[in-house]
């Protein structure tokens, strides 16, 4: 392991580790949240938080942007949020001999961790401006593209509780983030730890794991990871058996979903898959892989149907579903 | 091929062979469940109907067909290399490097960016792979019936093989070969009391193992198959010792050598009228020569002896008799009366040779056509598919004598099968005390062939001619010192008894009252 590949791969996984162990510096608990939001940041995806207030959904895109020196910007998304307020606006200036032009004033979004907390506040229009942003890495404003520094990721937070005065994701904005993790809250041990990391005199804080450069080659190198055929075709599989009209739906997915994960969330799904073989120190994605990120994968990309929505059916159940299906389906048919 | 492709295409390959075995391991264990519960159904049939079951041929021929197609079987079964590659991935928890790597080697850039990284990891990790870890080969759930099946099957060889249900065609075949049996013991008795009485070496040999074959079949648990097998046995044995005495009889000149002038003259049966006859006329040549003084006598003597010459020549007896007869005429004609008598005893012994020859002949014969009768019969298996009633009518037929028994005591081999030969007329009693309804022939005199001697001139005229009869009734005292029987008498009255249609079970009594005869002397 003495060539260049073989040690950008070592120093791919002594960065993740280096990365996650700032953000454990500063979290308590949360592993897997954890490892899914390094995942998310490597493969270039962005990540939805949902959970309860409080439970350090800010601290950790702060955290994060202290280990990586990158760019943090943080948008506190409300109801009379504008666009404008996110992108940024031309604006006219006067220079020093009186003249008079526009000038741009870049948003918050010009950041390369951008945070946009409590993002279902704002309206569906402001939501929308994201859109090309988190998809392109670029805005577009007043007919002029503007490119986004790399890396570009957008970790937003939404409270699954208090509804009211919400405006629910869009699809289309949903389908922008490649995962959508769920916050648990901290167990006992971990509430005690909280206590004394936070109340004591001194606060902990994350130091720089890697830079933004580091990030790009390391996002670069995870693409390389080869995958085989039949991986790629259990998650087809299982993206197609989220489809209620496809030949290999679920059974579950038939009854309770309307519209199944889109392609987009197979893409996210093998390229997170390549992040977290390379992390484990392997260079090829397996089954397994797929199997770990399917949850905060596709889970925000299933639309229930009515059925669904009135039986409060779980997402996360019916892609558990698909999965135990397609594999039975396979030890029934081995040359499969 | 790559160094790394070779390293994972071995370890494969063993896996894909063990997975080959898996597949076929199971298949063949119903096989072998289904092979033994058809020979076990054979077996089990072999009790109802007479059928051949050769056990040992069918679990050869299984388990060689078995161990023949295991290879076979596991090399068209197993699985293709990336299966084999991916089943053990799953199986050893190796996140699909195996499968991978054999993926990234078959395709169009196996060594370029992390696509070398992964197959080099992929060689390190077959390293330790186990092929029998990856791929166990199961035990196969059909062995389970099979081994039943075989314990099953001996268990019925060792306890119930020949036995059959009562009723059914297998019972009737098994009775009618205990009753061959028993026809054969009756046969191989006979044979040995012939060879006791009148000195037949290759009967006397061949009576045990006959008897022994009789008894064999006789009892219980004996298949058609193997009776017929050791009834081959036996008429291979009394072929073969019929062949010795046929070359005893063609080294002897009587058939088959260019010296027999005619084979069809030759005697072919020890009571041939014309041996007997020859037999005796040496035997009375024989004492009248020691005693002879008389010249005209000797010329009777002499035209005696060519008359004998003459019927020897044209019954074909042996070279060396009709040579020794030669030879005691032309010393009768230079009147040496004891070198006469001398070649004429050795002309005697030859003929009882050619005699005791014959007898071998004959008993050998009837021994082996009735042995072939019995296989016949036992092959035709009479009962198979009949009813009781047909098989009946046939055993019934078969107590009937054969028209074409020969032998001076034909014996019908269902005779013996359950009623006791018809008493004699003497049977029980000493001789001349017969308490039958009608007493039998009279036994023929020994030595009664007279020579009829017509003498002329009176009474007192000429020589007086003195002759010393050794056998009893002799003129004189009737209390004879105690002398051991000559053989010459000892012979003609095993002849005797031979010749006479006298049951088996009372030669023995026959030879124990001349015993007793002898020793009352």
């Amino acid at each position: 392991m003495s060539d260049p590949l073989s040690r950008e791969a070592e120093a791919f996984r002594a960065v993740y580790d280096a990365i996650l162990s700032e953000l454990r510096r500063v979290i308590v608990g949360q592993q897997e949240l954890l490892e899914f939001v390094a995942i998310a940041l490597l493969a270039g995806g962005h990540v939805l938080l949902e959970g309860v207030p409080g439970l350090g959904k800010t601290l950790l895109v702060r955290t994060l942007a202290q280990a990586l020196a990158l760019n943090y910007a943080r948008i506190q998304f409300t109801p009379d949020l504008m666009p404008a307020d996110i992108l940024g606006t031309n604006l006219i200036v006067q220079d020093d001999t009186g003249r008079r032009r526009f000038e741009f004033q870049p948003g918050p979004v010009f950041a390369q961790i951008v945070l946009a907390d409590e993002i279902n506040r704002a309206t569906p229009k402001t939501q929308s401006a994201l859109l090309e942003a988190m998809q392109e890495h670029a805005v577009t404003i007043a007919g002029e593209s503007r490119r986004l520094e790399e890396p570009f990721f957008v970790m937003a937070t939404q409270n699954p509780i208090e509804m009211e005065g919400t405006y629910p994701l869009p699809e289309a904005q949903l389908d922008r983030f490649m995962f959508k993790l769920r916050v648990p809250f901290p167990a006992l041990a971990d509430l005690q730890t909280i206590v004394d990391r936070t109340t004591g005199p001194e606060v902990p804080a994350a130091r720089s794991a890697a830079d933004g450069e580091a990030v790009r080659r390391m996002q670069a190198l995870a693409r390389q990871v080869p995958i085989a055929g039949h991986v790629r075709e259990y998650a087809a599989r299982l993206v197609l058996a989220t489809h209620p009209d496809a030949e290999g739906a679920a059974a579950t997915a038939r009854r309770v979903v309307r519209y199944g994960a889109s392609p987009r969330g197979l893409q996210a799904l093998v390229l997170a898959g390549k992040v977290r073989a390379l992390s484990l120190g392997r260079f090829n994605v397996a089954i397994e892989d797929i199997r770990a990120l399917a949850l905060p994968a596709l889970r925000h990309r299933l639309i229930l149907n009515f059925e669904g929505e009135a039986e409060g059916a779980d997402p996360d159940e019916v892609l558990r579903a698909a999965m135990q299906e397609i594999e039975s389906r396979a030890l029934t048919t081995p040359q499969a | 091929m790559t160094r790394e492709s070779i390293a994972l295409h071995e370890v494969l390959g063993r896996v894909r062979w063990r997975l080959g075995l898996g597949a076929a391991v199971p298949f063949l264990g119903r096989a072998a469940a289904a092979a033994s519960a058809g020979i076990l159904v054979w077996a089990l049939a072999t009790m109802i109907v007479p059928i051949p079951f050769p056990l040992r041929a069918a679990a050869v021929i299984s388990v060689g067909a078995l161990a023949l197609s295991l290879p076979l079987l596991a090399w068209l079964m197993r699985p293709p290399l990336l299966q084999a590659a991916r089943m053990t991935d799953r199986r050893l928890g190796l996140a699909d490097r195996l499968s991978t790597a054999v993926e990234l080697l078959e395709g169009p850039s196996p060594g370029v960016g992390l696509a070398r990284l992964q197959i080099a990891d992929a060689v390190e990790v077959a390293g330790g792979v186990i092929p029998r870890t990856a791929a166990p080969v199961p035990f196969p759930r059909g062995l389970w019936p099979a081994a039943a099946c075989v314990g099953a099957l001996l268990v019925w060889a060792h306890f119930l093989q020949g036995w059959s249900i009562p009723g059914w065609p297998a019972a009737r075949n098994a009775v009618v070969i205990r009753s061959e049996g028993r026809a054969l013991t009756a046969i191989a008795r006979q044979l040995e009391a012939a060879a006791r009485t009148q000195g037949l070496p290759e009967a006397r040999r061949a009576a045990p193992d006959l008897q022994a074959l009789g008894r064999q079949l006789s009892g219980p648990r004996v298949s058609r198959q193997s009776a017929l097998g050791l009834l081959a046995d036996a008429s291979r044995q009394l072929q073969a010792a019929e062949n010795r005495v046929a070359r005893r009889l063609g080294g002897a000149g009587v058939r088959g050598t260019q010296s027999a002038r005619d084979p069809r003259l030759a005697p072919t049966s020890p009571a041939d009228p014309r041996l007997d006859g020859a037999i005796r006329e040496l035997e009375s040549l024989t004492g009248q020569l020691r005693g002879e003084r008389n010249p005209s006598a000797r010329q009777d003597l002499s035209k005696r002896l060519s008359a004998l010459s003459d019927s020897l020549d044209e019954m074909n007896a042996p070279n060396s008799a009709r040579q020794n007869l030669a030879k005691a005429r032309r010393e009768v004609e230079r009147d040496r009366l004891p070198a006469a008598a001398s070649a004429l005893g050795d002309a005697l012994q030859d003929l009882t040779g050619l005699e005791r020859m014959l007898g071998d002949e004959q008993a050998l014969g009837d021994a082996h056509r009735q042995v072939q009768r019995s296989a016949e019969r036992i092959a035709r298996g009479g009962p198979l598919g009949n009813s009781r009633a047909q098989v009946t009518g046939q055993a019934q037929t078969e107590k009937a004598p054969p028209p074409t028994a020969p032998g001076p005591n034909p014996v019908a081999p269902g005779d013996e099968a359950g009623t006791p030969p018809p008493p004699g007329p003497n049977q029980g009693s000493r001789p001349g005390q017969g308490k039958g309804p009608a007493l039998g022939a009279p036994t023929q005199r020994l030595g009664g062939t007279r020579a009829e001697e017509h003498l002329t001139g009176k009474q007192g005229e000429g020589s007086s001619l003195t002759r010393d009869l050794v056998a009893p009734g002799r003129a004189g005292s009737p209390q004879l010192p105690t002398a051991p029987v000559p053989a010459d008498v000892a012979h003609q009255n095993d002849r005797a008894v031979a010749q006479d249609q006298i049951p088996p079970e009372y030669l023995t009594v026959i030879r124990r009252y001349f015993e007793t005869l002898g020793g009352g002397r």
